[in-house]
This record gives C-alpha cells, sequence and structure tokens, in this order.
C-alpha cells in the first residue's frame, strides 16, 4: 500500500514536471502530449476500477469513452448551431458549459454501463471479455452509420468548451485542468479502495462464494464497480473531445478498449498509479519510438510482453519488488 | 417444546443416479450442538450446501426460525441468521483475517455500500473484530495476508468469520480437519462455550470429539438418516454400530 502511493506520487510528479516543461519551454505540442497523457491515465484510472480492483477483464471501455466523447461533442456542436438538442416535449439546449458536459457524459456512460454490466456479469471468464467488446462494437457500428453527427468522418467543433473565466484553448490552462481532473480522481480511487465498498471489492474479486455466504450478493458489488469504472472512463472521454475539438467512432472502436487496457497492464493492474504511469510511458513511447519508425507499435508490443513477462504489477510491480529489495539491502 | 431454529423434512438431492441426500429430516433446537456423522461419501457436505444455499434440493423443505428459506438465495440465508464454515477454506489471499472478520461484521452494521468513509478509522468495528479473533485464538496473527497463513491458522480464521455474522444456526463442516491437537482441543472448548449462544451443527470425524461435545448425534449412511440420539443411544445403536463403527456383525 505505502510502496503504491509513492509510485503513484511519483508518477504524477513526473507528468507534472513534463507539463512544467512544456510551458517554460513554450512548447505547446508538448503540452498537448502532456494533456493527453493526463486524459488517457484518466480513462485508465477508470477502467483500473473494474479490471484491477474488480478482477473484470472488460475489452469494452472503449465504449463509455466514446459516449463521454460523443456526449461533449453533440452538446457543443448543438450549441454552437443554436440548434436545440430537442424541442419535444421540452425544450432541450445545448451547451458549452464544460462542468454540465462532463456531468452529462459521466451520467450517460454510467446509464449505459447499467444494462452492459447486468448482462455481461451473467458470465464469467472470457465470455465477460467477449459480451464488452459486442456491446463495444455495436455503439461503434451504430456510431459510423448514424449520420446526424457525421458518421464515419466524426464531429469536430471549433473551440473548446467553457469552465468559468479560464481560457481552456490555452494549453498551460488545458492541461492544468485535465491534471486536477486526474488527480481528483486518484483520491476518489485511493478513497474508494479504502472503504467498505473496497473491502467488499476485493473479496468479490478473489472469493465470491465466500462473499455471498457472509451475506453480500458479489454481483452487485462488481455491478457497481463497474458502473463507477465507466463514469470516469466516461469523464476521460469527454476531456478527450475536448482536447481534439473532434470525435469520430474510432473512439468507440475495440482498438481503444485495447490501447485503454494496454495503459493499465504496462502501468501496473490493481495499483492506483498504474494507468499513470502506463499512459505516460505509452505516449513516450510513441513519441520517441514514432521518431524513428512507422512501426513503432511493434516495438511497443515487444516493451508489452518484456514487461508482462518480468512478473505481475507491470511499471508499478518493478517499482515494488526493486524497493523491496533495496529495504532488504538496508535492512 | 421450543420450535427448532432450523428444521429439514424430506430434503433430496441427486447427482445423476446418485442420491447425495435422500429424505433427510433433521432438526436444531436452540443452544444444541448437534453433530453430523457418517462415512465419507454419506452426504453429510451435500446436506450442508443444500442448508446454506450453495444448491438447490429436488425435493424437500428447509425452515430456518420457521420461514421457509428453500428457494431463498445464499446471501438471504445469511442475513436470516445461518453462518457457514467452509470444509475447505474459502478466503481472499490478499487480504488479512482482520479484513474478514471486519467485512462479516457489516451484515448486521449498515452494509457494504458505503464508499467514502475509511474502514480503518471505524474503531469499533476493529475492537470488536481483535475481540472475536482473540476467541479463536488468532488476535497475534490478525495483520497478515491470508497468504501468509498456515492451513490450521486459515482453519481458525474460517471459525472466526462465521462467528463475526452473530449467527443463531451455525453450520461446521469438518472445522477441525487439519488443525493439529492444540487447535482442535482450543476450538472444542469454544464450541462448549458458544452452545447456548445458537444452534451448532457440528460435521466432525473424530469420534472422541463428538461424543464429548454433541447433545445430540445424527448419523448418516448413504444419504439416509439411519439413527439420532445422545451419545449414549448412538453408542449402542447396533444399526449404527453395523454401517459405521466398524463392529462388524
Amino acid at each position: 500500500m505505502r510502496s503504491d502511493m509513492i509510485f503513484t506520487l511519483a508518477a504524477m510528479a513526473a507528468l507534472l514536471a513534463a507539463g512544467l516543461y512544456g510551458y517554460l519551454g513554450d512548447e505547446p505540442f508538448f503540452l498537448t502530449l502532456a494533456a493527453k497523457a493526463a486524459i488517457f491515465a484518466l480513462a485508465g484510472a477508470g477502467l483500473n476500477i473494474a479490471l484491477g480492483y474488480g478482477g473484470l477483464v472488460s475489452l469494452g471501455h472503449a465504449a463509455f469513452f466514446g459516449i463521454g466523447g460523443y456526449a461533449a461533442g453533440i452538446l457543443a456542436s448543438h450549441a454552437r448551431n443554436y440548434e436545440p438538442l430537442m424541442s419535444w416535449p421540452v425544450e432541450l439546449a445545448g451547451t458549452t458549459s464544460a462542468p454540465l458536459i462532463w456531468i452529462v457524459a459521466m451520467l450517460a456512460a454510467g446509464l449505459f454501463s447499467l444494462p452492459m454490466g447486468l448482462l455481461s456479469l451473467r458470465t464469467g471468464g472470457v465470455y465477460f471479455i467477449m459480451i464488452t467488446l459486442a456491446f463495444a462494437q455495436m455503439l461503434y457500428y451504430f456510431a459510423v452509420s448514424w449520420p446526424a453527427y457525421g458518421g464515419e468522418d466524426g464531429l469536430s467543433f471549433y473551440v473548446r468548451n467553457e469552465l468559468g473565466g479560464l481560457s481552456t484553448m490555452d494549453p498551460w490552462s488545458w492541461f492544468l485542468i485535465c491534471y486536477a481532473i486526474l488527480a481528483v480522481a486518484l483520491v476518489f480511487i485511493a478513497v474508494l479502495t479504502r472503504s467498505r465498498f473496497g473491502l467488499a471489492l476485493t473479496m468479490a474479486r478473489e472469493n465470491p462464494l465466500r462473499l455471498g455466504n457472509i451475506g453480500v450478493a458479489p454481483r452487485r458489488v462488481l455491478l457497481t464497480a463497474f458502473v463507477i469504472s465507466a463514469i470516469v472512463t466516461g469523464l476521460a472521454g469527454a476531456l478527450y473531445a475536448d482536447l481534439n475539438r473532434f470525435v469520430s467512432p474510432s473512439m468507440l472502436s475495440w482498438h481503444m478498449s485495447g490501447e485503454i487496457m494496454v495503459f493499465v497492464i504496462l502501468g501496473g493492474v490493481g495499483r492506483l498509479g498504474g494507468p499513470v504511469a502506463g499512459a505516460c510511458v505509452f505516449i513516450l513511447l510513441e513519441q520517441v519510438l514514432g521518431g524513428f519508425t512507422e512501426y513503432w507499435q511493434f516495438l511497443l508490443g515487444v516493451a508489452l510482453i518484456v514487461i508482462v513477462l518480468m512478473g505481475s504489477g507491470g511499471l508499478a510491480g518493478l517499482f515494488e519488488r526493486t524497493g523491496v529489495r533495496k529495504a532488504a539491502a538496508h535492512g | 417444546m421450543v420450535e427448532p431454529l432450523l428444521t429439514t423434512r424430506g430434503l433430496s438431492r441427486g447427482f445423476g443416479a446418485l442420491k447425495a441426500c435422500d429424505g433427510v429430516d433433521i432438526d436444531i433446537r436452540a443452544g444444541e450442538i448437534h453433530a453430523l456423522i457418517g462415512p465419507n461419501g454419506a452426504g453429510k457436505s451435500t446436506f450442508v450446501k443444500l442448508v446454506s444455499g450453495e444448491i438447490a434440493p429436488d425435493s424437500g423443505s428447509i425452515h430456518l426460525l420457521g420461514k421457509p428459506v428453500g428457494t431463498l438465495p445464499m446471501t438471504a440465508r445469511a442475513g436470516m441468521g445461518m453462518a457457514r464454515s467452509f470444509q475447505v477454506s474459502a478466503l481472499a489471499p490478499s487480504m488479512t483475517g482482520l479484513e474478514h472478520v471486519v467485512l462479516a461484521l457489516l451484515q448486521h452494521r449498515g452494509g457494504v455500500f458505503h464508499f467514502f468513509r475509511p474502514i480503518a478509522r471505524d474503531t469499533g468495528l476493529k475492537a470488536r473484530a481483535e475481540e472475536i479473533l482473540a476467541r479463536v485464538g488468532m488476535l497475534d496473527r490478525a495483520t497478515i495476508p491470508v497468504a501468509g497463513l498456515s492451513h490450521g491458522e486459515r482453519r481458525q480464521l474460517e471459525i472466526a468469520i462465521a462467528l463475526a455474522l452473530e449467527p443463531r444456526v451455525l453450520l461446521l463442516d469438518e472445522p477441525m480437519a487439519g488443525m493439529g491437537a492444540e487447535g482442535s482441543a482450543r476450538l472444542a472448548a469454544l464450541l462448549n462455550e458458544l452452545r447456548g449462544d445458537m444452534g451448532i451443527l457440528l460435521i466432525e470425524h473424530d469420534m472422541e470429539t463428538v461424543f464429548a461435545l454433541a447433545d445430540r448425534i445424527s448419523v448418516m449412511v448413504g444419504g439416509q438418516i439411519v439413527a439420532t440420539g445422545n451419545a449414549g443411544e448412538i453408542r449402542s445403536n447396533a444399526t449404527v454400530q453395523s454401517a459405521y463403527l466398524g463392529d462388524a456383525p
């Protein structure tokens, strides 16, 4: 637990340092990358609640990421075009207010995750993976074939949404907003894992039969975790849409689900700071290796294999083991 | 006469051609230790699974505190005051003994759907859990993850979890298996202490323990109860002797 906390703080400090470097060195591209890392980390932190703490291998989290993205995109585009979202039975206008958009994104992702979780939790193992994947793909094809919001071409909006008096188009402010939201989410997850619910979730993952035996239905606990997980990833989707001022069906594709899972596994499954480290390293590799070769994802694959083979826990696990070895050497 | 805490009538369950439980009638009265003995494969563990709700019966009824529970899920029966220890320890490897007991205590203390308050701050909960762990002799090992506990210690923890549920009916499936002499003696003393507080169904192979502890004994052979009575009656029962206690006719 303590090593997890140190690792989390270290990963967050590194991300902040990257942002500061971009700000002081006046490199807006670098700042945008740092903001992207923070958003990906948030998406991974969401998945980590289901995957790491609940043991639910979801290959459908792109659904929540994309729902969050489309919630932001649709609300903003209506507001900018002065078209109401709907005029019957009540008139509902779009909005460019970021907090409102975030809330809608989280609600939408949470609502969608409810039937998805209910159905997929009836199964386990590889079937759970397939059903979550199927749900996400269903949405993906829906988005591709639905012409109202750009279909396959996606939907762009020209200005980021508004948050109080902050200038969200300024890369430094935008990075800080994303970073602050990530920090709040991590604190929330840390609190969650130390609560009564967190304890029950650990038991649901490790021994559901026993949890039922002490009077708690494991499926209710897992479903709750799945919904919370979707809400966090949905929020990340809304931020991602704002970052790019663009949403497209690719946010919903299973490729995206896989990428979010890579952040978690690379950084450390079930480790608070795992997704932060995973997303940062992913983007770093993408930039550095991508500079050498177009085939950087091949090298990413190699890196992933090495890290997984070196033992569970990804980068966070590596950190724990070196920490233990050092403590042993000193003691 | 006071109504028994737990009653089964005609409880049956087959697996293919095998009748693991075949019309079992058992009563567990308040304050008694009721031992269930019988050779391996007699259907004792199946009976516990049926009563606790892990598997569904083919026919027959189960009443807990006078209410039919035969179709209720395991969680509901646990909520009504039934606790069970597993024959093979069923624990979460990364959690400590203290965490297991705390989680079990939550059943009667507002449940687990609380997301913000750190559980470590709940000192009342922790004190109660430590009290229970002390009772089974596990207090000094309370903060070690289960993965680091010995087999016997896990058995003790099983009992502690069952006690934390504050049950009216306690089902113990071979609680002493693999516990060692000292552990068994401590558990026997503990069961003796608990006798007045709840009804206990005890499945146990060690006859000495059974005859010393049990108020009543039921003997199960081939899925059926062949005799029920106190220690003296069971010892002298001819059917039991031929079927189980090994005195060949």
